[in-house]
């Protein structure tokens, strides 16, 4: 095999601490070896040029990068004239001389050792070809709220396919029910409309109403999703919208439309007629109703998922001391937003409203989280009842305020406006006279106890995950956190939902208002629509599972962060290629190590580790082998460099997608192969960036350490820490220790 | 079946009525109360003093039961409270095992947590239940009504009681009541403490409390207050003038125990349901069974 | 400084919303008597007046305030085990001198009345014990 190795000094800088010119002499002697050269400056075009150049005329089938950390200048040798796949990065600056900048002699050693070792890995890396699999373009988003409108609307607008589907007759979801939306105070009629007509006027924008999901089957890029659809039981072209059937229905059967919804037609719900009543029928000018209209079942496919299945009140019932359902005119916050809009009662007459906060939220019993919008929701409806009649009386009983940014300038107005806050929840209701409610509240702030009565109480109930986002955990394996909410990153992939191709907009992720839910279905539709453009080319370093030697324990199928494994038409294991994510959990755990990465295998490994010259340092010194996680722990090793800390040149590392991609067999290998430790770092409990991967690799040390004391070796010899991306003195620090400890412990007597 | 009868502190001295009404409605009843000689204080008054003495003391108490093979029925609400709390944390091993160190070292058996432990209002709910009650009614109480007070130690803490009953609905002991024909009302101070453990220390505030209760039951015009411990007993009992006179009220509310009222429907004699020992005199109820 | 039933951890959890002062029946009657403030006090170590505070005896453990506390907090045994603190630093009513001294010679809150027993028809019943005395001189010996 022809294998061209370069070495750059960068600028010099490598150069003073480790010897190239007699690794360069040393390394063409070796087999196999075509091209060996020193460059000051690898990175530049003249340097990648050249490297082309050898390619071409050397017909060079591997090329060895020996310089920094291949987390740098990824763009400027991305293409060198051969597969990407063949070209190994062996970090000799970072990892090598800037570490070791103190000690050149075992520096020079090491990097000797580095060559030979990513030599060997080269001679067995595949030439893999990055897969081409379009998707579908388009998207099936689940809720026809706020939330879901939005992600349709901006997605169909930028060209692509949507279908928006909702379980109830109409779109707009909770919303649409308000009386006015903060901070602008707009009826909810004003937004939605604009919204719906963007609907209406594009043609891409599939709405199917009265719609729930049956079943999810496929993958990303290419899911088949079977829906079914409830009859409306009235004909969409032929209502003219004359409201006579509205008129004579004696059971409260039909849900009419207002001016503003989407579609603008009623809809009669069956289950509440009473049989053969038929007085709508008869009534219709147009002939529009079919009571014996059927369902229908649909199934679509779709290239990618955006949940948007909103959110549902708390029922205050369970806190019986707040009597709701007991008392007359102790009411939730949304029940307000609808009294106040449908003018049920008349706050012109001046009335006496209580509202009482944190009913439910914040609540280790019910909801442990705070609900996000409750204070402004009582903020808003204190400035309503204000606005009809100043005289109106306002209390707000509150544990903390919260109103974050701008919306300050309404707490302040309310207070303006009159409101009264007090800090202290009253600990029961109680009605002593008709049509009033009465209650003592202990005022923390006054340090004095209150007597109120009050017309009407109204308790501020927070945000609880819809039924629908439960339900959709087991038709589409999302992952739920222990509040029910979509489980997201939710520092920086807050659309994430751990599964590909399937994105979250709005409530059914956290409790948020209406500004924010449609700014996170804006940001659904951009990841859906990156989606679309990206998963054109896949990445083929996917596992791979060698099913001459599977059993079909399941560990993989059960240990997979993505669940991207499932069982293929032999009965194997077969993780979908769109659904993985290339942590190698799967890898690291297979007791058969039957499976391997693309760019990545068992094989690969157990070679590097025939080659490795365990005495590089000398006889007397131990050496760790490292393997480090590409997202934590492998960039804080790099980053020590940059910070100028320096640890003893007996460790090597080697980067691995996660720390869960160890395989028990390496190690097992390793050590007795005379290797004096192991070392598996990956990132801190609960950062893994592949979930579990991490706490996964801890777990594992324990049959591994069985397995070692099985052939009487010490198990301390192998362990694992967790560094953190920004934790490179504690790596340090943890390597000094190590070796100290290994040179306590003796030689590995496996080293021959 | 036989259980260990936990009397506490207060009913054999202050509370006979209770005590006798207590005996002979079991008798009639069929259940087998049995004294237990060994049972001393359960520890209430020691949990102000020494959380961990007092937690011995409810630990052997529940210990000796424990030893005799009998779950423990009581007619105290305090006693039976603090000894539900002391089988809550001696669920945690750590602790029953030093507990069980120190019983061990004052000559006491261990503590496993196979006893059970209930008030005797909760035992007729849950255990005998009301139909049986029901069926052996003589005399139905039909023209009766009643002011339940459920004391604030019969079912709280829920976590140690299990939530039995419904600390802001409760419906244990107006069952009890209403299955004899009697009426009770709901309501609005239902749920106020009778004050009792604070006679000693902060007596005005004890009394007051006190005195609310008996004001709206007396104006609402009930037949009888029922109580279910001798402490609260002592509080709307026997406190009763010494209460009106703080107010400036007088009062003249019968208080009766919950047995006392069944016993009545039992057919019970009111010697045998201890009426001699009623402080404010019940004659307008027996009256109506004449 | 509280002993091993206190829980330190959970006390943390409180976020002052007054709840248990509101549903106080003792502060309805008595202002004085917050137990949201007591609560406070011992949470952030400001508790050290407490000991003398008369408002620790107010507490007719109702448990109205553990029951309905948003976080879950053992309002009323946190005030039990301040309580203790309070008699071993020396702050004991009289009325807990005098029942502890009947305790440990009887063995019972209240003293035996056997004649009266009698004259009611009821069996005698064990006048003392050493069994409290016992009890306490176990506990005494560990300190």
């Amino acid at each position: 095999m022809k294998i061209g190795i370069y070495l750059c000094t960068c600028e010099g800088e490598i150069e003073k601490v480790i010897d190239i010119d007699s690794l360069v002499k040393e390394a063409s002697g070796w087999s196999g070896i075509t091209d060996v050269h020193k460059d000051a400056f690898l990175c530049s075009e003249d340097g990648i040029r050249k490297i082309r150049k050898d390619v071409e005329s050397s017909g060079l089938e591997r090329v060895l990068i020996a310089a920094c950390s291949p987390f740098f200048k990824m763009e400027e040798f991305s293409d060198l004239g051969l597969n990407k796949y063949l070209v190994e990065r062996v970090n000799i600056r970072e990892q090598c001389s800037r570490a070791h900048r103190n000690d050149p002699e075992n520096a020079t050693k090491k990097t000797k050792a580095m060559l030979r070792i990513f030599l060997e890995k080269a001679k067995y890396s595949q030439p893999l070809q990055p897969l081409q699999l379009p998707s579908l373009r388009s998207a099936l988003v689940i809720g026809g709220g706020v939330a879901g409108i939005n992600a349709s609307i901006d997605i169909a607008e930028t060209g692509n396919e949507v279908f928006l589907i909702e379980k109830n007759p109409f779109l707009g979801g909770k919303v649409a029910g308000f009386h006015k939306y903060f901070p602008r105070m707009c009826p909810p009629s004003c937004g939605l409309e604009l919204m719906f007509s963007k609907i209406k006027s594009n043609p891409n924008v599939h709405v199917l109403t009265s719609s729930e999901i049956d079943t999810i089957s496929g993958s990303p890029c290419n899911f088949e999703i079977f829906i079914k659809t409830s009859p409306r039981h009235i004909d969409m072209d032929k209502c003219v919208l004359c409201g006579k059937c509205l008129e004579v229905c004696p059971h409260n059967a039909i849900v009419y439309p207002e001016g503003f919804s989407y579609p603008c037609i009623p809809a009669i719900n069956k289950g509440l007629c009473a049989v053969d009543c038929n007085k709508c029928v008869a009534v219709c000018p147009v002939d529009a109703i079919d009571l014996d209209e059927e369902g229908k079942a649909t199934n679509i496919k779709v290239g990618a998922i955006v949940l948007a299945t909103g959110w549902e009140p708390f029922d205050p019932t369970p806190l019986a001391e707040f009597g709701y359902g007991r008392l007359e005119n102790v009411v939730t916050n949304i029940e307000f937003e609808k009294i106040s809009k449908e003018k049920k009662i008349s706050f012109e007459e001046p009335k006496k409203v209580a509202f009482i906060q944190c009913v439910g939220s914040r609540d280790e019993r019910h909801l442990p989280y705070c609900s996000d919008v409750c204070c402004m929701v009582s903020i808003k409806q204190a400035l309503f009842l204000k606005e009809v009649n100043p005289d109106n009386e306002v209390y707000i009983f509150y544990n903390d305020i919260r109103t974050p940014g701008e919306y300050e300038e309404l707490y302040q107005k309310a207070r303006r406006r009159g409101t009264i806050f007090i800090k202290g929840i009253p600990s029961e209701l109680k009605q002593d006279e008709p049509q009033k409610i009465n209650f003592s509240v202990f005022d923390t702030v006054a340090g004095k106890r209150l007597d109120i009565t009050t017309d009407m109480v109204v308790l501020a109930t927070g945000i609880k995950p819809s039924q629908g986002t439960i339900d959709l955990k087991e038709k589409i394996g999302i992952v739920l956190n222990k509040n029910n909410f979509v489980e997201s990153h939710i520092q920086c992939y807050p659309q994430d939902t751990q599964r590909n191709a399937v994105f979250s907009a709005g409530c059914c992720r956290a409790p948020m208002d209406v500004s924010r839910s449609i700014e996170s279905a804006g940001a659904a539709a951009i990841k859906t629509l990156q989606f679309f453009n990206n998963c054109t080319e896949i990445t083929p370093d996917n596992p791979a599972v060698n099913i001459l030697k599977c059993d079909v324990c399941k560990r993989c199928i059960e240990e997979c962060p993505f669940k991207a494994y499932s069982f293929d038409e032999k009965g194997f294991p077969k993780s979908d290629i769109m659904k993985c994510r290339r942590c190698g959990v799967c890898m690291g755990g297979c007791p058969l190590a039957a499976i391997s990465l693309g760019g990545l295998s068992i094989e690969q490994l157990s070679v590097m580790l025939d080659v490795f010259d365990r005495s590089y340092l000398g006889e007397d010194e131990p050496l760790i082998l490292g393997f480090l996680c590409k997202n934590d722990a492998y960039r804080a090793v790099d980053d020590a460099a940059l910070k100028g800390i320096t640890y003893p040149p007996n460790f090597f590392g080697i980067m691995v997608p996660c720390a869960g991609a160890v395989n028990g067999a390496i190690i097992a290998k390793a050590i007795s192969t005379g290797i004096d430790g192991v070392l598996i770092a990956g990132c801190p409990d609960n950062q893994c960036h592949y979930i579990h991967g991490s706490t996964l690799a801890k777990a594992r040390l324990t049959d591994i350490s069985n397995k070692l004391k099985e052939m009487y070796l010490e198990p301390e010899r192998v362990r694992f820490i967790s560094i953190g991306r920004d934790d490179p003195e504690k790596f340090a620090d943890s390597i000094e220790e190590y070796v100290e400890e290994l040179k306590k412990m003796g030689r590995n007597p496996l080293r021959l | 079946m036989r259980y260990a009868f936990y009397l506490g502190c207060a009913t054999p001295v202050k509370a006979l009525k209770y005590e006798i009404s207590t005996r002979n409605l079991a008798k009639i009843l069929g259940i087998e109360l049995v004294d237990i000689p060994e049972f001393s204080c359960c520890g209430f008054p020691v949990k102000s003093m020494d959380s961990f003495a007092a937690l011995l003391m409810a630990a052997r108490n529940l210990a000796i039961a424990e030893e005799k093979g009998m779950d423990i029925i009581g007619v105290c609400t305090g006693c039976m409270a603090i000894l539900s709390e002391a089988k809550e944390y001696l669920e945690d091993e750590k602790l029953r095992d030093k507990v069980n160190e120190k019983l061990k070292a004052i000559g006491a058996k261990e503590y496993t947590g196979r006893v059970k432990v209930k008030h005797f209002a909760r035992f007729l709910y849950e255990d005998y239940r009301l139909d049986r009650i029901r069926d052996k009614i003589v005399t139905p109480l039909a023209s009766l009504e009643f002011g339940i007070h459920y004391g604030c130690h019969y079912m709280k803490p829920t976590h140690a009681h299990g939530h039995f009953d419904d600390p802001s609905n409760p419906f244990t002991i107006d069952g009890l009541i209403n299955i004899t024909g009697a009426k009770t009302i709901n309501y609005p101070n239902k749920n106020l403490c009778c004050g009792l453990t604070i006679m000693g220390t902060a007596e005005d505030i004890s009394f007051r409390l006190a005195a609310e209760k008996l004001e709206y039951l007396s104006s609402r015009g009930v037949d009888a207050m029922v109580v279910a411990c001798p402490s609260c007993c002592i509080a709307y009992e026997n406190n009763q003038k010494l209460v009106g006179k703080r107010v400036g009220k007088e009062f003249n509310l019968p208080v009766l125990y919950f047995t006392q009222v069944i016993g009545l429907a039992m057919g019970l004699s009111e010697k045998d349901l201890g009426f001699e020992f009623n402080r404010i005199k019940a004659d307008k109820i027996t009256e109506k069974f004449k | 400084m509280y002993n091993e039933f206190f829980d330190r951890e959970k006390l943390k959890y409180c976020y002052q919303c007054g709840k248990c002062s509101s549903g106080c029946d003792i502060n309805r009657i008595d202002v004085s008597f917050q137990p949201h403030r007591l609560l406070h006090l011992i949470s952030i170590g400001a508790a050290d007046n407490l000991m003398e505070d008369a408002g620790l005896w107010k507490c007719t453990t109702c448990f109205t305030c553990s029951e309905r506390c948003p976080q879950g907090i053992k309002v009323t045994e946190i005030l039990w085990i301040a309580r203790t603190i309070a008699v071993k630093a020396g702050h004991i009513p009289e009325l807990l001198i005098t029942q502890k001294d009947i305790l440990l010679r009887t063995g019972r809150l209240i003293p035996m009345d056997n004649k009266k027993r009698g004259k009611a028809g009821l069996t005698a019943i064990q006048e003392e014990s050493s069994v409290v005395a016992r009890i306490f001189e176990i506990v005494e010996k560990e300190k």
